[in-house]
């Protein structure tokens, strides 16, 4: 059986209400839905209260679930991604209201990444990356997509992806350099 | 057969993918690990191996059981709703045939032995002919 056949009894069962499948499928994608949380938004409590949001979602659109549709971790990742962006954009809104405390992009000390210099260099220079550039490098080095795959979850081509990602390189190269000057 | 590559494409991938060949796009995967071994490429991907590296060492912790059990807890509830209601048709399918035969039987079968001698003599008594007819005996 494949991941993406596993995942579609998984949610099946769900959908049927068996409470240790949920608990399965939560402990199985949970990880990577905070990663992601964690690495666009730079906030940990802002990543698992979008965890639990596209969990939500999830459940909801168990039982409407269609064999072979799509696979449940790309779909996922997309509800995620479209979540971190509200937010991100709502920050923004906040920005120009002139509330400068609550809209830092640096992470913050409780965000709690692991206690490694260079882990919190990279984590910086990453929430400085302009948002689609950041948003494509996450997806596929960090949480593993195919090209295709991140390029479905983001809604664009596979060129206009791997443009972002150059980019986003380039950028992320620069911004750590400068870090260390 | 490995389909080839241009040099540029290769520089591209690397620039764009890092330096690690799992992330390479599927179907250029093997031209490009072909394309890796040529000496002038060794700089690019070092160079592309090192930020690989430093972005690797940006690590997320790993989420503890409470939140699990937390968001798993949001998951539907067995669906006992459609359980009582499955149980509920059944029960009423069950009593709907019963009524039908009671009503059936109050109409039909009064009608059936009317043309009965037992009726002829005031006797509401059912009354089965067991009798072979004439012909068939």
């Amino acid at each position: 059986m494949t991941g993406s056949d596993a995942d579609q009894v998984l949610l099946a069962d769900v959908a049927c209400g068996d409470q240790a499948a949920a608990r399965r499928l939560v402990a199985e994608k949970l990880p990577r839905l905070i990663a992601l949380g964690v690495r666009l938004l730079g906030d940990h409590g802002e990543a698992e209260d979008v965890a639990q949001e596209t969990f939500v979602r999830t459940w909801r659109k168990a039982p409407r679930w269609k064999k072979g549709s799509a696979q449940l971790d790309t779909w996922m990742h997309t509800v995620a991604l479209n979540l971190c962006r509200d937010r991100i954009r709502r920050r923004q809104r906040i920005t120009l209201g002139d509330v400068p405390d609550s809209v830092d992009p640096s992470p913050a000390a409780d965000t709690r990444i692991e206690e490694d210099q260079r882990g919190i260099a990279v984590a910086a220079a990453l929430v400085h990356l302009p948002e689609r550039q950041r948003e494509a490098l996450v997806l596929q080095c960090y949480q593993e997509l195919s090209n295709l795959a991140a390029a479905e979850v983001m809604g664009i081509s596979v060129e206009a992806l791997e443009s972002l990602l150059s980019r986003g390189r380039r950028r992320l190269r620069e911004l750590l350099i400068e870090q260390k000057s | 057969m490995i389909r080839s590559i241009t040099d540029a494409r290769f520089r591209q991938i690397v620039d764009t993918y890092g330096a690690v060949p799992a992330r390479w796009p599927d179907d250029e995967r093997d031209a490009a690990i072909a394309a890796s071994a040529w000496p002038d490429n060794a700089l690019l991907l070092r160079e592309a191996a090192e930020l690989d590296e430093l972005l690797a060492s940006h690590e997320v912790r790993l989420p503890g059981a409470a939140i699990i059990h937390r968001i798993a807890a949001t998951a539907p509830a067995p669906r006992f709703g459609l359980r009582w209601s499955f149980s509920w048709l059944q029960t009423a399918t069950f009593a709907g045939t019963g009524l039908a035969g009671i009503v059936f039987g109050a109409l039909v079968t009064p009608a059936v032995v009317a043309g009965s001698p037992a009726m002829e003599n005031g006797s509401y008594a059912m009354t089965y002919d067991l009798t072979l007819p004439q012909e068939l005996s």
